[in-house]
Order: C-alpha cells, then structure tokens, then sequence
C-alpha cells in the first residue's frame, strides 16, 4: 500500500511538473495534445523498451521514414533563436544529420536484401 | 478528512515531501510573476529534494544515537556503511545535477522552437524560407519537448527510490 502511495506521489508530481511546463510554455493549439502525451510517457517509454528489445532478439531492424525536407535548417534556425533567447555557445546541430544518415544506412540493408533477393531469383537452378 | 490527509502525510515522508515542496515553490515563484523562474522552480524540483534528502541524512548521522547508527548497528563496521550512504547521497546529487543539466538545454530547445513556431520574423513562405517550416519547427519542439519529459522523469525515478529507503530507516528504527 506504502510503495503504491508514494510511485502514485511520484507519477503525481511529473504529472504536475510537465502540465506546468507545458501549459506556460506552449501554444493554446498544441498544449492539449501535449499534456496527454507527456501524461502518457511513461507507458510509452515503456513500450518502446519492450519493443526495443523484442527488435534485438528477433533481429528486426526498425523501419526509418526520410528525413522531412528542411528539417537540418529549422535546426539551425532553432539553436540560433536559443541563444539568442538564453545566451551561451552555439552548439552542433545533428538530429537531421542523424536522420538523414540511419535512413541511409536502413536503405542500404533494403538493397542488399533486394541484390541478395535477384540474385537468388536469377541464379541458374 | 483532513486528519486523514495529515496522517497520509506524516507517515509518507515521501509523499509529504513531494506534496510540500514542489507546489509550494511553484505557487510561491507563480506569486511573485516571475515566469522566468517558473521553469527553473519546477524543473529544479527533483535536485531539491536530492539536497533536503542529504540534510536529513546529515543531520542523523552527526548523532551517536541516531536512526542510521542504529540501523547499521548489528554490523561491525557501522562507520564505513554511513561513509558509503553519505557517498551515495553524493553521487545521487551529482547524477542528479547531470541529468538536470540535460532536461534544461532540452527545455531551452523546446521553447526555442515554440517561439519559431509562432515567430512572423521568419518567412514561412517565398524563396527564402525554409521548406515544411512550420512542420519541422513542430517536429523539433516535440523532440525537445519530449526529451526534457524524459530527463525529467528520470530524475524523479531516481530520486524517489531513495527518499524511500531514507524515509524507511529514519522512521523504522
């Protein structure tokens, strides 16, 4: 009953802590579907654990959409504006790149599969 | 009603430090209109507790007949096990300050994103302006967003195991 209390207590003040956040730094249109989510992490992250590791026992690789168009110069316009906000150094700006780069290396296995797929389909009985 | 809320209280150090210090730094900070340090207060929450966990501990180790030195006491080597509880309390505080520094440079992301996402300063049209911006200006506010909620929760998943065995031995024996 105890440990129930206090993860209810824990849950409770993330709870709190992230609808704060959100509801004071974000626009009405987002905040709604925001709240949600991030009362929902937890749960999610813990899905994603038990996914990702069901991924690494059956060796299936995730599969990775592209990377959106603009998306390395929104970074840069964002990490701009954030010291512009709050000062201190420019850091390296990598989500896009990362993106960009594991989207090319999931395409690379796709066609080594296709090449290993037309060469077992063409080989001579 | 109240009486039972109070008991809940006095018997979950936990739970009444969680519902004490959290709100009431929030209420006070929200008060005095500082927004700035809105963030700062509820993103500081966990390391706060971290150090007023640490001060309990320190105040009961200094007494010879304190909970943890009757909590060791069966074992010969009593000085060495509070040494390696205060030790951990330390290293707590710093992952705690690691992960706190994380959540904040997420958090200035967040609202770095935000502020591009409602900005008429940057053209969202035209030859000039940066293709899908409004798209990725969300998509990064969300990954920033989201990864400040993960540092965040961490702290706290962190922090509120240990309040829990402090909270055990100060009160059990």
């Amino acid at each position: 009953m105890k440990v129930a209390v206090e993860i209810l207590a824990m849950y409770g003040v993330y709870v709190f802590g992230a609808s704060v956040l959100i509801w004071r730094y974000t626009t009405t249109n987002d905040r709604g579907p925001a709240i949600v989510v991030a009362w929902l992490m937890p749960a999610l992250i813990f899905a994603a654990v038990l996914q990702g590791t069901s991924r690494l026992l059956f060796g299936k690789s995730p599969k990775i959409r592209q990377c959106p168009v603009g998306l390395a110069e929104a970074e840069i316009v964002v990490e701009k504006r954030r010291q512009k906000m709050f000062g201190g150094e420019r850091l390296a700006t990598n989500f896009a790149s990362d993106w960009a780069r594991l989207y090319g290396v999931t395409l690379e296995e796709e066609a080594k599969k296709v090449q290993k797929f037309a060469r077992w389909v063409l080989s001579p009985a | 009603m109240i009486p039972a809320i109070a008991e809940l209280l006095h018997r979950n150090l936990v739970v009444c430090l969680a519902v004490v210090v959290i709100p009431m730094k929030w209420l006070i900070v929200r008060l005095c209109r500082d927004k700035e340090a809105e963030a700062i207060a509820v993103m500081s929450a966990p390391e706060d507790l971290c150090y007023v966990v640490l001060g309990l501990v320190m105040a009961d180790v200094i007494n010879n007949s304190g909970a943890f030195h009757k909590y060791f006491g069966g074992t010969p080597y009593v000085s060495m096990e509070i040494f390696v509880t205060v030790a951990l309390g330390l290293m707590i505080a710093l992952s705690m300050h690691v992960l706190s520094q994380y959540a904040d440079r997420h958090l200035k992301g967040w609202r770095a994103a935000q502020k591009s996402l409602a900005s008429d300063i940057q053209p969202k049209s035209g030859d000039v302006a940066i293709p899908n911006a409004e798209e990725n200006f969300r998509t990064l506010m969300y990954r920033h967003m989201f990864l400040f909620l993960m540092g965040y929760g961490l702290q706290l998943l962190i922090i509120f195991p240990w309040i829990h065995w402090i909270a055990k031995v100060i009160s059990t024996t």
